[in-house]
Formats: C-alpha cells, sequence, structure tokens
C-alpha cells in the first residue's frame, strides 16, 4: 500500500486528505520499515511508544476536515533538538538520561501542524564529526553500503530518510552537518539561512554557525519541511524579522563555478558527474560561468578555529551540577574535571582543548583574532560574487562514502570532508545538497551530492535550481 | 606547537580530566590540528584588520514574564544529579 522508500510528503498529503489511508496505517509502515531496517542501519536512537497516539490525533483532526501540509506525517528528529519529555541526548554519555523540559520552537511549529514523531536520530556527539563515528551510542551504517558512513554529524536523520524509515527528518549543520550526510546517502539536504530558522531547543555546538534544517527525499519535501520551521521567534533573537524580503523565484538564473576551488582533492569521477550537473542546468537555460573566489579555500582554517572556540564556550555549562553526568572527584573542582573528562567523547574532548587554546591569552590574537578577520574577508570576497551570479555551485564532497573506521583516527581527514560546505556557515547563507550521479567503488554505486549556495534568503533560488538538477536525472 | 605539557595545561584550564596516557595521542592530533589551522596567517596577511562585524540589530521585546513562577522549577530540577528541596547541592565550596 505505501512503499516507504518511495512516498513523498506532498503524495501521501493527498493521500490522507483523500482518506486512501489513515495516518495510524501511515504511521504503522514506517513502524514496521524500521524493525525490519533498523537493526542492521541504526539510524535511531530512540523510536517513540506512542507513535500510533500521536497518528490516532492526525487522524482525528483530519476527520474534522482540517488539514495542514504536515499533518499526520512521520518525521524523524535529530537527537540534539528537544520535544518535551522525551530523552534527548547528543548522542553523548553527558546527557544519556537527560529528558527535555521544553519544546524547540520548530517542535511547537510542527506539532500546531499535527506531525508525527517516530523517534530520535543518531549523531555524532554533539553534532561534532562528518560520519556518525563519534556517536557515543554506536555508529549509524550507510543504507547503500552498510560497510560506509551515512557522513554526519546528522548521519542518523539522513540514513532513516533514505532507507525509508522515516518520510523526512530535522537535522541541523553547523559546518555541513546536513548536506554532507544527505549526499553521501542519496538524499536532500537544506541548511537554510542563519537564522532563518529558530535555535531555541536546538543545543548549541557553533552559536554563530548553527542551524537547524531538512532532509528529505525530493526537493519538494525540503521545501514544505522548510516553510513549515522557519520564522522570527522571540525565543532566537538572533532570527531573522520576517519582515525581510526574501529572493523570489525566477526564471533564469547565473551559476558560478569557483573553478580555482576545484582544482585539488577531488576525485575525478566525482568532479565528471559535477560538469554533468552543470551541463543539465545549462541544458535547462540556465547560465553557468566560471568565478574566481580564492578565498573561498580558506574557510576550512577559519571554521576549525571559529567552531572548537565557540565549542569551548557552549560546552562549559556541562559542570555535572544543573543537568546530566554527574561523575564525583575528590573536591568540588575535580568534580566538574572527572564529570566532563568521562562525559564527553574523543572528539568532544579535543574540540574543547583546542578551543580553549585559541582563546587563551597568549594566542587569541595568533589563532582566534585572525579567523575573526579572515571570516570578514570570505564574507566581502562572496558577496562581491553573489553580484555576477545568483548562485554559486560545488560538489558537495569531495568523494562518495568512505568506509567505517577508514578514517578513525584521522581527525584532520575528518575536517577535510566539511572542505565545501563550511563556507555558507561562515557567511551565513543558505546552501542545499541534492542527490546527482553515482560513483562506483567495490563494485557498489555509491550516491553523489551537488551543492548549491545562494545569498541571504535565497531558498528560492536552491529550490529551484534543485529541482532543475534531480529532475535531469529521474 | 603544542607540547604535551601545554595540553595538560588547557585541559587543567578547560577542567577536563584527560588521562596520561592519552595525552601523547592528543598531543600529536592537536598538533597537526592546529599546524593546519595556521594557515588563517597566511590568509590575513592582506587582510586591513578588520574584523568580523555581525550585522547586529536591536532586539526588543516587552519585559514580560514568560512563564508562571515555578512552571517548569519541578522539571528542572528533576534533571539535576543532586538536590536539597529546591536547591542544587555541590561540594563545599570553602
Amino acid at each position: 500500500m505505501i512503499d516507504t522508500e518511495k512516498a513523498t510528503i506532498r503524495e501521501v498529503r493527498e493521500k490522507l486528505d483523500a482518506k486512501e489511508f489513515t495516518a495510524v496505517e501511515l504511521a504503522q509502515a514506517y513502524l514496521d520499515a524500521i524493525e525490519k531496517k533498523d537493526s542492521e542501519i541504526h539510524a535511531f536512537l530512540e523510536v517513540y511508544d506512542d507513535v500510533l497516539e500521536q497518528a490516532k490525533k492526525a487522524d482525528e483532526r483530519i476527520a474534522k476536515g482540517e488539514t495542514t501540509p504536515l499533518l499526520g506525517i512521520p518525521l524523524a528528529i535529530k537527537d540534539n533538538i528537544l520535544i518535551e519529555g522525551r530523552k534527548v541526548s547528543s548522542a553523548s554519555k553527558m546527557l544519556e538520561n537527560y529528558t527535555a523540559t521544553y519544546d524547540a520552537t520548530v517542535i511547537t511549529k510542527l506539532k500546531e501542524q499535527g506531525a508525527v514523531f517516530l523517534g530520535r536520530t543518531n549523531m555524532d556527539e554533539f553534532a561534532m564529526g562528518t560520519s556518525t563515528e563519534n556517536s557515543a551510542f554506536g555508529p549509524t551504517k550507510n543504507p547503500v553500503d552498510t560497510t560506509r558512513v551515512p557522513g554526519g554529524s546528522s548521519g542518523g536523520s539522513a540514513a532513516a530518510v533514505r532507507s525509508g524509515m522515516t518520510l523526512a527528518a530535522l537535522g541541523s549543520d553547523t559546518g555541513g552537518s546536513i548536506r554532507q550526510p544527505a549526499a553521501l546517502c542519496g538524499i536532500v539536504g537544506i541548511k537554510p539561512t542563519y537564522g532563518s530558522v529558530s535555535r531555541h531547543g536546538l543545543m548549541a555546538m557553533g552559536s554563530s554557525l548553527d542551524v537547524i534544517g531538512p532532509l528529505a527525499r525530493c526537493v519538494d519535501d525540503a521545501e514544505i519541511l522548510y516553510s513549515a520551521i522557519r520564522g522570527c521567534d522571540a525565543m532566537d533573537a538572533t532570527t531573522v524579522p520576517d519582515t525581510r524580503k526574501r529572493l523570489e523565484k525566477k526564471k533564469k538564473y547565473t551559476v558560478g563555478v569557483p573553478r580555482g576551488f576545484l582544482e585539488k582533492g577531488v576525485e575525478a569521477d566525482v568532479l565528471e558527474k559535477f560538469e554533468e550537473g552543470l551541463e543539465a542546468l545549462r541544458k535547462a537555460g540556465h547560465d553557468v560561468v566560471d568565478i574566481d573566489l580564492p578565498s573561498l579555500k580558506n574557510s576550512l582554517a577559519t571554521y576549525y578555529i571559529i567552531v572548537p572556540a565557540e565549542v569551548s564556550a557552549n560546552l562549559a555549562r556541562f559542570d555535572g551540577v544543573r543537568y546530566g553526568l554527574h561523575v564525583d572527584g575528590k573536591d568540588r573542582i575535580d568534580d566538574y574535571r572527572q564529570t566532563r573528562g568521562a562525559g564527553f567523547g574523543k572528539e568532544v574532548r579535543r574540540r574543547i582543548l583546542i578551543g580553549t587554546y585559541v582563546l587563551s591569552s597568549g594566542y587569541y590574537d595568533a589563532f582566534y583574532n585572525k579567523a575573526m578577520q579572515a571570516r570578514a574577508m570570505i564574507r566581502r570576497d562572496v558577496a562581491e560574487a553573489y553580484k555576477q551570479v545568483d548562485a554559486i555551485a560545488t560538489p558537495t564532497t569531495t568523494s562518495p562514502a568512505f568506509k567505517i573506521g577508514e578514517k578513525v583516527n584521522d581527525p584532520l581527514a575528518l575536517y577535510l570532508e566539511d572542505i565545501f560546505t563550511v563556507s555558507a556557515n561562515i557567511i551565513g547563507t543558505p546552501a542545499i545538497s541534492v542527490p546527482f550521479g553515482t560513483a562506483t567503488r567495490d563494485g557498489k554505486e555509491l550516491p553523489l551530492g551537488f551543492q548549491l549556495m545562494a545569498p541571504e534568503l535565497g531558498e528560492a533560488t536552491l529550490f529551484a535550481l534543485g529541482n532543475v538538477l534531480t529532475s535531469s536525472t529521474n | 606547537m603544542i607540547s604535551k605539557d601545554e595540553v595538560k595545561k588547557i585541559a587543567e584550564l578547560a577542567l577536563l580530566a584527560v588521562d596520561e596516557k592519552e595525552l601523547d595521542a592528543l598531543t600529536k592530533e592537536m598538533d597537526s590540528i592546529l599546524e593546519y589551522v595556521s594557515e588563517v596567517n597566511e590568509i590575513t596577511s592582506e587582510s586591513d584588520g578588520s574584523h568580523e562585524e555581525p550585522a547586529l540589530i536591536n532586539v526588543m521585546r516587552e519585559d514580560v514574564a514568560t512563564n508562571e513562577p515555578g512552571q517548569y522549577t519541578k522539571k528542572i530540577l528533576g534533571e539535576a544529579p543532586s538536590t536539597d528541596g529546591d536547591y542544587l547541592t555541590v561540594k563545599k565550596i570553602l
């Protein structure tokens, strides 16, 4: 009745409204898919025990003739977004038994629409990572090839969508954590404009970069979910006022390609597919031009100073006193040390230490201060480029999904996964990854992502061009 | 770039217990990461020194309580590892 690996929100909406099936039947189909597949994939950290009750409530609203885009639609939520009364752990031992005391603003919005929450998805601990191997509760596997990573940090959300265990999911993106797993799992992921979606109730990682966004099977579904969660929020003073003008869709776009940035490090067949994507855009009547943006390649170094700095400040709140894990030490100060030492995993500790280092008085000027200068330069350069083009295109990653364990002892190699994605976070602009083609590794066809970036509040551009690319491959 | 002793010192400042036998690996990893990110020094050699200036605007709202007194007290205290009535308990400070 319902093919959960193919269904889309729009199609399911019509069928729910036409009473072809009920929200309860729909939810059951997804619960069955989870039951069948998740023991191998491990996309979920928890499947809620009241899914059918939530769906029943949606059915009651549908029976009354009510409809909203997401009424009765099953969704999976990344484990760093708060839902009142439910466990939320950021895939960390630190919060293993923590229960959220309030709803994140995005959750309030989804509840108003009547969405059905299936469960919380696995991730890299506190969203730090690019493979979901940093979860304190074991890695998630890529549904396309279970010997490979699904990407990260929103790897559980991406794997759940790809394998038909949810219709769509929420993730968070600080440097590529929605787009990179979307690319490696062959689905759509969008990082919205910074501040277009409220961060209230999202566990903070890099507060000047974090944003919540959708992962979905197709561009239209991502747009439906994005429209549902965005908006100004009194609880997050960094949200963009609703009165600010959004870029509107237009017929013909000019897409810029930062050639100099693609010269090194991209695998040959990945680059080939990317060229095919550009060709598809041309064929659809859009202009594709080369642009020179040398500062883009500096984004990654800049990012990996800013992020650990913000991490070290944000994660100072975990003191073993107010909430979360507590490990007893020999005195009060040692309580903090032992709690944090035991509660945080390797990558989190590494970033706290690097952040503390780059913010320390002796090194602040050489690192943090320079990174803030670089951030200003990158922002200026990219703003200059957007005077010539409507969007900037790159591959989402340099290669398809890598093997589980392959890079686990090389933190820097894992950081390099973010090379194409971090710049959009550094400047706060929106970016999308859409599936485009595959690359064959060890006899398996692995998905590739095509990334498009747009100026602030230019999500419409990304949805329009994203649709061009995905419809050209169908 | 960074020595084992410095890592130890930083860990103390960050209130993070680090295992002695983990220190060597950690020092090596941090060293390679710091070497990579120090690339920002080259990038900014042409900078005019201007900093990231966030597009700041004043965000105002009425100074009103958003919840009833005590509405969340029980829930929040329920998450604390150790409490005494409505207080959090910690080891002796002085």
